[in-house]
């Protein structure tokens, strides 16, 4: 990772279970995990308790519905990591691959719910533009979605434009695909917290 | 927002808001900042090498990446929440 002191300047303890993490999973702690251990009054623990909330918390939306919104604000903003963490999340969340590719494959064509794909769509367009207005909202309303699905939604969006950003900009490692699948079981499992 | 935007830390108050702002912090740091909020796939080794250049430690630019990250997000979500409003009125 780039600035070096997100590679080195953990406290000790924190040092440690960064070893047993590695020492019993086989893998070092990816750097999205590692990140929100430096510092964490500044970001690292703010950011669990945002994310968790987002992503695992009471919400209209599945689990697996959430992690395909964080695989899609990822891929609008091209941000290599995060899009292999939340399409390996979705796809076994939902225990179904095919329907996360045919969703990154082609949004309009995906055999998914109509609400759904009214909330991909605009979150997609929120991401790549900054911004969207009350016709996309009025779109994605009269497809059934409620307000507050919306408002969670919109809330997965603003923790994965945050998460995207400091990804491309800290330089985290991109994973392989047994390291995205081992880090989505961790996710399924434990949460953001 | 309020952990990164108040209390003591190794920048200023007033740089982290600007960060946060998208507006000017420096001419080291403008571009790596701007990067940040609107094109974070396209930051660089460079980018870093100019704010060190410029006396800016590591968790200065820690803080301050972090601070145009959530700022640039905070707009895009309070204009979507803006718009879910008007919608639903």
């Amino acid at each position: 990772m780039r600035p070096e002191v997100l590679n080195g300047g953990y406290k000790p303890a924190t040092k440690l279970l960064f070893a047993v993490v590695r020492l019993f999973s086989g893998r070092p702690l990816p750097d999205a995990a590692k990140l929100v251990f430096y510092r964490p009054d500044f970001y690292g623990d703010p950011s669990k308790r945002f994310t968790h909330l987002a992503m695992r918390g009471p919400s209209a939306w599945s689990v697996g519905d959430r992690e395909l919104m964080a695989a899609v604000v990822s891929r609008a903003n091209a941000c290599a990591f995060c899009i292999g963490a939340h399409t390996a999340t979705s796809e076994q969340a939902y225990a179904d691959r095919p329907r996360v590719r045919a969703v990154l494959a082609d949004l309009e064509t995906a055999p998914i719910e109509d609400g759904l794909r009214a909330t991909l769509r605009m979150v997609d367009k929120l991401t790549r533009e900054g911004t969207v207005g009350a016709t996309d909202m009025r779109q994605v309303l009269a497809a059934g979605v409620s307000r507050q699905q919306v408002e969670d939604a919109l809330a997965v969006c603003a923790a994965f434009n945050i998460t995207n950003r400091l990804a491309d900009a800290f330089e985290f490692r991109v994973l392989d695909e047994e390291g995205f699948a081992a880090g989505a079981k961790f996710l399924l499992k434990r949460g953001y917290q | 927002m309020d952990r990164i935007l108040n209390g003591p830390r190794e920048t200023t108050a007033e740089q982290r808001a600007h960060a946060f702002e998208n507006a000017r912090v420096g001419p080291a740091l403008d571009p790596l900042l701007g990067k940040v909020a609107t094109s974070p796939t396209r930051i660089t080794d460079a980018d870093f090498e100019v704010a060190r250049a410029a006396g800016f430690g590591e968790d200065q630019l820690f803080e301050l990446v972090i601070a145009s990250a959530v700022g640039q997000t905070t707009r895009m979500y309070d204009a979507a929440l803006a718009a879910l409003e008007e919608a639903s009125g």
